[in-house]
């Protein structure tokens, strides 16, 4: 028996120091900084967070750049693609810019089971859009990348406006069918891949 | 400037008068500074003008022969031709001219030296043979230029002598019927033709034969037999490239006594050396160019701070565009919209292929805030966003289809709104020289050619590239861009694309380009 007890002891210690590892690792995850102005994501004390990329274009203009957030996590796919575009949505801080004209609202997110995201837009994301076939490029892929990137059970996006499908949001950009990851408009001039991310501070 | 049907007759008859006087004194072999006219009433020359190292032709020469009216606009810098009914343009400096809305190249550019106008020799094939109306053929070897359909075989002499029997050679090209006659001390080969184009002489030093020349007025050859020769024997074997070899064996009497059944050794036949025949089909690549002023009608695009709409710009240089390549390369250009009006992406697309377009530009600006990003960007269709299905297109072969009634036809197998997936390597090289002659012109994106799922461009049937043009952000940005000095730099870049485009289609460019693996933006 004595020797039962110390190996429960021993079980409850180590335990606990894997408790006490995962909490303190936890509250050492800080969040990179809030972007001023939204856009940072925040999880409410205690709640479980998952890391979050986001895409905004860049203070030139030229390309879009990532930032990551926090976000809560969350097991339901469709729940955490919710968050996802609603967080990306959400304008950042300067000199970073968001990708989607002002007053863009999420309407609906559905997802199939062939990986594809289908993004109801309210009408401000053409209505108001400034035109242009980069920024075009920017606001669609800014949306399809941070669905693809965030979310492992999407594959591809369809962005709709007012529950309807469109063939673009300014005469640019084809939407009749789900886009794949574009990751040639993120970073620097010339470059085709990789996760730049926003200088600290921005 | 216009001419009616029966031009190309008129045409013949001024030609044959005029080459009359010089028929009497016209030499039967080339002139070694000038071009002989054959002609069915006669003969005549052009004189042949060398610059910069190369022979040209003087088309003032040329108009007074074959009756060309030479318009030239001295505001566009450009020369027009009139031969019947079609015009043939010309830009000095510049080797790529139009034919009757063809675009072709020459080996060497037009130029314009002292109130003349010189082209390069091979403008009589590639330019002035297509647009005549009656057959024109130019053989660069022997500087003959031969009109109306005149008969005149290339004949080529050879001539090889030992052990007692010679053989006298004749490569005859196209193959043509012919008769022996045999006079005293001489063979007299006739040939059912107007004339002859007699290229090679043989060499006779220590032959039996003793003599080798033209029959006089006579499309005839003349072999000139020595006193050695006993016997002679002729074969006729069909050559390599639609003509005939015709071997002429001479036998001196004492290897006709010994000889019997071995009289020379077999010659192998090999191919005629003769000039190629002009290729009236080449330098065609471009004929129609769609132009799309992007948005329009409901449809303003981008705006300005100062107000400027994208819709106007786009149309006002689309309109001057227009303007310089019908002027200026005498191509047919298609507006998707020639006035502010709303059309649908996918009626632009079924414009330009409607018309039978050989190429589509969409035009547009943008709006822009971000200094870096106000330049012009070039763009040709991103084919991964349309999937598994786009690549397996883009990568299939043409499929020979059986058809009623035996046979097949070649079906290409690609749907109608995705047409242009088959054309996105040709669309690539479009981009890269559009990209690079905006770039000489005009303030440029500092990012390079791209490739994105644009609407307007999947549905063409033809290369297809989108320019923006540049930002109206900014008031100095949105005065430039609606200036007509901007208008015109764009139209240059566009039109030296179309050009260069055009020559690069022709050469063959992208096929090197694309197994080098270099397609610009690929």
């Amino acid at each position: 028996m004595p020797l039962l007890k110390g190996i429960v002891a021993a079980l409850v210690a180590v335990g606990l120091a894997v408790a006490v590892t995962v909490v303190l690792e936890r509250a050492a995850r800080v969040p990179d900084e809030p972007a001023r102005g939204g856009g940072g994501g925040s999880v409410p004390a205690g709640v479980t967070s998952n890391t979050a990329v986001l895409f905004y274009v860049a203070e030139d203009g030229t390309a879009l750049v990532t930032r990551t957030v926090e976000i809560p996590a969350e097991g339901d796919p469709l729940t955490r693609a919710r968050i996802v575009a609603e967080q990306q949505l959400v304008p950042p801080g300067l000199p970073l810019r968001s990708a989607f004209p002002a007053g863009t609202r999420l309407r609906a997110i559905y997802l199939t089971a062939e990986g594809n995201a289908f993004v109801d837009l309210s009408a401000d994301v053409s209505a108001a859009h400034p035109g242009g076939s980069l920024d075009e490029l920017f606001t669609v892929y800014a949306l399809v990348n941070a669905l693809v990137s965030n979310v492992q059970e999407i594959a591809a996006v369809q962005i709709l406006i007012e529950g309807r499908e469109v063939d673009t949001l300014a005469g640019h950009v084809d939407l009749r069918r789900p886009l794949g990851l574009g990751m040639q408009w993120v970073g620097g001039i010339g470059s085709a891949r990789g996760y730049p991310q926003a200088p600290a501070g921005q | 400037m216009a001419r009616s049907r029966s031009a190309p007759l008129a045409l013949s008859a001024a030609l044959t008068a005029a080459v009359a006087a010089l028929a009497g004194a016209a030499a039967s072999q080339p002139a070694a500074d000038g071009i002989t006219v054959m002609a069915p009433g006669g003969r005549g020359r052009i004189d042949l003008v060398t610059h910069d190292g190369r022979e040209m032709i003087a088309l003032d020469d040329l108009a007074r022969l074959f009756r060309l009216d030479l318009d030239e606009d001295s505001r566009a810098g450009t020369l027009s031709v009139a031969a019947g009914d079609a015009v043939i343009i010309l830009t000095p400096d510049q080797p790529l001219i139009s034919v009757a809305g063809r675009l072709v190249s020459l080996r060497a550019p037009p130029r314009r030296v002292r109130d003349r106008w010189l082209v390069p020799t091979d403008f009589l094939a590639r330019a002035l043979a297509p647009a005549y109306g009656q057959p024109l053929e130019y053989r660069a070897q022997s500087a003959l230029l031969i009109v109306g359909g005149l008969r005149v075989p290339q004949v080529a002499a050879r001539y090889r002598s030992g052990g007692g029997a010679d053989q006298l050679r004749l490569d005859v090209t196209p193959s043509t019927p012919h008769t022996i006659e045999e006079l005293p001390g001489r063979l007299v080969v006739t040939f059912a033709a107007d004339e002859l184009d007699l290229v090679r002489l043989p060499r006779l030093d220590g032959a039996l034969a003793t003599g080798f020349g033209r029959v006089a007025n006579s499309p005839g050859l003349a072999i000139d037999l020595g006193p050695a020769v006993d016997s002679y024997s002729v074969s006729t074997d069909p050559a390599p490239g639609g003509g005939d070899t015709l071997r002429i064996e001479l036998r001196a009497a004492r290897a006709a006594a010994e000889a019997a059944p071995d009289p020379a050794p077999p010659v192998r036949p090999g191919p005629a050396p003769v000039d190629p025949l002009p290729d009236f089909a080449t330098g065609s690549a471009l004929r129609v160019v769609a132009i799309d002023p992007g948005h329009g009608g409901g449809d303003a695009g981008s705006r300005g701070s100062d107000g400027a709409l994208e819709k106007d710009i786009t149309l006002a240089v689309a309109q001057r565009l227009r303007a310089v390549i019908e002027s200026r390369l005498g191509l047919r250009v298609i507006l998707t919209r020639a006035r502010d009006e709303t059309v649908d992406l996918d009626a632009r697309a079924a414009i330009a292929n409607n018309n039978g377009a050989d190429l589509f530009i969409s035009l547009h600006a943008n709006a822009s805030t971000r200094p870096a990003a106000t330049g012009a960007e070039v763009f040709y269709l991103g084919i991964d966003e349309y999937g598994a299905e786009a690549q397996a297109l883009a990568d299939s072969e043409v499929e020979p289809i059986p058809v009623v009634g035996g046979g097949s036809r070649r079906i290409d197998p690609v749907l109608w709104e995705m047409a242009q997936i088959v054309y996105v390597d040709r669309s690539a090289l479009l981009a890269g020289i559009v990209d690079a002659e905006l770039r000489r012109r005009v303030v440029m994106s500092p990012r390079p050619v791209q490739q994105a799922p644009f609407r307007v461009l999947v549905g063409a049937n033809m290369p297809a590239v989108l320019v923006e043009l540049g930002s109206l952000a900014y008031p100095e940005n949105e005065q430039r861009l609606t200036g007509a000095p901007f208008a015109n730099a764009v139209a240059e870049a566009l039109l030296a694309s179309i050009q260069r485009f055009g020559l690069a289609l022709e050469h063959g460019e992208l096929e090197r380009e694309a197994t080098a693996g270099v397609l610009p933006g690929g």
